[in-house]
């Protein structure tokens, strides 16, 4: 195939003098003639890996249930996009190729939801797919072109629509889990309050499960409520090693996410009785550093994690460049502690990232990098948003 | 002072760029080797991009090596010399890497003639050597971008009219496969030393840097040895890709910034590479005009790899024919493997900027067309963090692929310098190099036609 390329500019190729057993060239197009090892397919496929590590935490807590869930929801979302690519017109469509983004859109469905739900009603994976393929994807125009992660506005289009079937669960409801526990603080305190002790010392050691179960969690664990992403922290992290090293996730939005999640964290105030406590990350109960631990559960608790690791560091979604990566998370972070502390939404995470996947055409434009030689342009043509215009010399 | 005293010796780096792939053992340690010419050589009339020089022979007239056959006397127009001694056989086209039916003088070759008789008295102002320059035919050496292929003599004279404090000479070879001019350091340090020194003290600049990759341990032991007591400062530079580049040459050495369209002059500083100023040097010492091309002969379907001194006009049929190609051979690159241009076909001839010669197989060859299938873009950011000069590809390759001309020209897409690391990472596999180049050509001309219409 390659042999057929005319060169762009030098169609009127003259007649060439070949000598027998002289080697035929391609005919070759412009430089560059190497390539870097990375391609589309190739990234898609190692999401597919990373997510597998977190879906198989899920296979051992779940068993047939998590692989139940797994199955129908890629099933849909490959269904959906392989009707999607022959029904719609490739300018509108720019279509998933061959390069397993169905699969990886079906699967990350399947980890955003809690069993008992899809249990209860199992048009939950169908719908959540549907929505993060069809309506996500599609009408955003195909890879590339959407502005809210897929996955993410299918979590929510679900919980919204199934409002009663999340809210019937088991424990959906229960003040103790990680992040109902959590977020009880921001709000009323009063079951936790003993004389002498700490809200937060009587929530983490009487109400609280232990810390160890959002690492590696287990189906009698109150936070199972949350699903296979409840709290799967260690598996999380592997994900992220991979995806760090791979290159498809960038270090900074990671850490800046995280740093900036514990620092809200720290900060914000809880209440005891009835009076607000601010630096709750900094209390010391009778020698304990309870304020520590009680940030570590708002860490690696919850959805934080899997949103940091599998969701916001998607490219199309996120910011180009790693400095506007580094805003991005530290929105994310910030505003995903503040929902779960003050929102009335349940998946604080999924609005977070909601929420900054709209800002992201904004960060893009504030964030550019400096180009060569422009300084005084760019200085001269500063507005008191936006920069660079261009030197009419 | 703080950022001095980290600096010290340690000049820091640019933002973006990678370290790719360096493929420079196979060649590295071989010494250079002149090419013998073949029977028929075609010398190009031309060194930069379609400006073609008046040939000053006739057919059937003899020509001696260093003689002049084609007279050039402007920026992009300069003189071209036999590098043979032979007979005009006839005035006629030929196709060079770069474009095709080029004028050219065909010579029948009749044997490899004498080294030039060294010049009466050494060139005591600097108006005397951009005269000698001019005689002798010299380009700058590398890309288009990289301001390949434009007279030196005019470069210098510029250089005189205007203060120039820095004269960087550039040894970084940041281009994988690329290693002739290592070589040259080596094999010719005291005369890069001493031309240097005379630039220096003829263009009265303040300092004289030399650029080399700082990986390269002993070299840079060794020139730093020689450089002792006289005006050249050895600049022992990370070696990531491009920082060979002028433009990053001058921000990594002076911090400072080559203005919007402005050169290299425009911040008191003069860029030549190691292979310019050799043959200045050797123009300056004995009037040698510039008739061969050195470039390093690399890649994986070559039998004999290594750094050749290859007469001017030379086919590549006939480069090959001492090189050896291996069966395997799949394409023939002229220059390096990101911004060299394929070969069209073994018919073309050796340039004065065919700075090497890349044998590719199937194997070691992935450009786009042989990566993958283009695709959407993914956002993925990485030519954005790559760009060694901060663009953003991805929108200048968006608004060229609309052929939004003005919104690329406000993207700044004439800054580009053609490196060809975008394309180089793009998992999508688009030509981002390839369209922004053509918007820069387009705007190019736009300007051209501009100017000519006031
Ligand atoms: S835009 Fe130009 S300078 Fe930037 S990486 Fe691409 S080719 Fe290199
Ligand atoms: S490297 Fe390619 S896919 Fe990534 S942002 Fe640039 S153009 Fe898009």
């Amino acid at each position: 195939m390659t042999d057929t390329f005319a060169m762009p500019g030098h169609e009127s190729v003259p007649p060439v003098r070949r000598d027998a057993g002289e080697p035929r060239l391609l005919r070759a197009g412009p430089p560059p003639h190497w390539h870097g090892a990375g391609t589309v397919r190739s990234a898609s496929w190692t999401w597919v890996a990373a997510a597998l590590v977190v879906a198989a935490f899920g296979i051992v807590t779940w068993g047939r249930t998590a692989v139940g869930m797994i199955a129908i929801s890629v099933a849909t979302a490959v269904l959906t996009e392989a009707v999607l690519n022959g029904v719609l017109p490739r300018r509108i469509w720019a279509g998933s190729g061959s390069s397993g983004q169905a699969v990886l859109t079906g699967l990350l469905v399947a980890l955003t939801l809690p069993p008992h739900v899809c249990l209860a009603d199992w048009r939950v994976p169908v719908v959540a797919a549907l929505l993060a393929s069809g309506v996500g994807r599609a009408l955003a125009g195909g890879y590339g072109n959407y502005l809210w992660h897929p996955v993410a506005l299918a979590r929510v289009g679900v919980e919204l629509l199934f409002g009663a079937a999340f809210a019937s669960q088991p424990g959906a409801d229960a003040p103790f889990s990680v992040v109902g526990g959590l977020a009880a603080l921001a709000r009323d305190a009063t079951p936790f309050e003993q004389p002498g002790r700490s809200v937060l010392t009587v929530l983490i050691r009487d109400y609280m499960p232990p810390w160890g179960q959002t690492l590696l969690p287990t189906v009698a664990a109150p936070e199972a409520w949350l699903g296979p992403l409840g709290g799967y922290a260690v598996g999380l992290v592997v994900a992220a090693l991979l995806l760090v090293w791979r290159g498809h996730v960038r270090r900074s939005c990671v850490v800046w996410t995280m740093a900036a999640a514990m620092l809200t964290a720290m900060v914000l105030p809880i209440y005891e009785g009835g009076e607000p406590l601010w630096f709750p990350g900094f209390v010391i109960d009778a020698g304990l550093p309870v304020g520590f631990v009680y940030v570590l559960y708002h860490l690696t608790g919850g959805e934080l994690l899997f949103v940091v690791v599998l969701l916001a560091g998607d490219s199309v979604s996120s910011p180009l460049t790693s400095r506007g990566q580094r805003w991005f998370g530290a929105g994310l972070g910030v505003l995903t502690i503040m929902l779960r502390r003050y929102g009335l939404v349940g998946s604080a995470g999924f609005w977070a990232l909601l929420a900054m996947n709209t800002l992201v055409p904004l960060i893009n434009w504030r964030m550019k990098r400096h180009i060569y030689g422009t300084r005084d342009a760019s200085a001269r043509g500063r507005r008191w948003l936006g920069r660079g215009r261009v030197p009419t010399a | 002072m703080l950022q001095r005293l980290w600096r010290g010796n340690r000049f820091g780096t640019f933002r973006g760029g990678l370290f790719l792939p360096e493929e420079k053992r196979r060649t590295r340690d071989r010494a250079i080797e002149s090419l013998p010419a073949p029977a028929v050589l075609r010398v190009p009339l031309v060194s930069h991009d379609g400006l073609a020089v008046e040939a000053c022979v006739e057919p059937g007239r003899a020509v001696s090596r260093g003689e002049r056959i084609g007279r050039g006397d402007h920026a992009l127009k300069v003189s071209v010399h036999s590098p043979v001694d032979g007979v005009v056989r006839s005035i006629t086209t030929c196709d060079t890497p770069e474009a095709f039916d080029v004028p050219c003088v065909e010579i029948d070759v009749r044997g490899p003639g004498e080294a030039h008789a060294a010049a009466a008295a050494e060139p005591n102002s600097l108006d005397d050597l951009a005269a000698r320059v001019a005689q002798a035919g010299i380009v700058a050496q590398g890309s288009i971008a990289m301001g390949g292929g434009i007279a030196v003599a005019s470069r210098l004279r510029d250089a005189a009219t205007r203060r120039c404090e820095h004269l960087i000479i550039n040894a970084m070879e940041s281009d994988p496969c690329i290693t002739s001019e290592g070589r040259l350091l080596v094999e010719r340090g005291d005369g890069v030393m001493a031309g240097a020194a005379r630039l220096a003290r003829l263009l009265a600049v303040r300092h004289v840097w030399l650029a080399v990759d700082r990986a390269k341990r002993s070299l840079v032991a060794d020139l730093t040895a020689r450089a002792a007591g006289g005006p050249v400062r050895v600049a022992p530079l990370v070696n990531k890709y491009p920082q060979g580049d002028p433009a990053l040459l001058v921000q990594v050495l002076l911090r400072r910034e080559i203005p919007y369209r402005g050169v290299d002059l425009d911040v008191s500083a003069l860029v030549l590479d190691v292979g310019t100023l050799v043959a200045i040097e050797s123009a300056a010492r004995s009037g040698e005009p510039l008739t061969h091309r050195l470039a390093t002969v690399s890649g994986d379907a070559v039998e004999r790899p290594g750094n050749y001194r290859i007469p001017l006009g030379m086919s590549f049929r006939d480069v090959l024919a001492h090189v050896k190609p291996t069966p395997t051979l799949a394409r023939v690159i002229a220059g390096s493997p990101l911004t060299g241009v394929a070969v069209p076909h073994l018919d073309a001839v050796v340039t004065k900027r065919t700075t090497a010669i890349l044998l590719l197989s199937r194997a070691s060859l992935r450009d786009l067309r042989t990566a993958a299938a283009p695709e959407a873009c993914t956002r993925c950011g990485w030519c954005v963090d790559d760009c060694p000069v901060g663009l953003d590809p991805s929108a200048i390759h968006a608004a060229a692929e609309r052929w939004f001309l003005a919104r690329a020209e406000r993207l700044y897409a004439d800054v580009c310098i053609g490196c060809g690391l975008c394309s180089y990472v793009c998992p999508s596999s688009l030509p981002l190099t390839e369209s922004i180049l053509a918007v820069q050509r387009s705007l190019r001309t736009a300007a051209e036609r501009e100017t000519a219409h006031e």
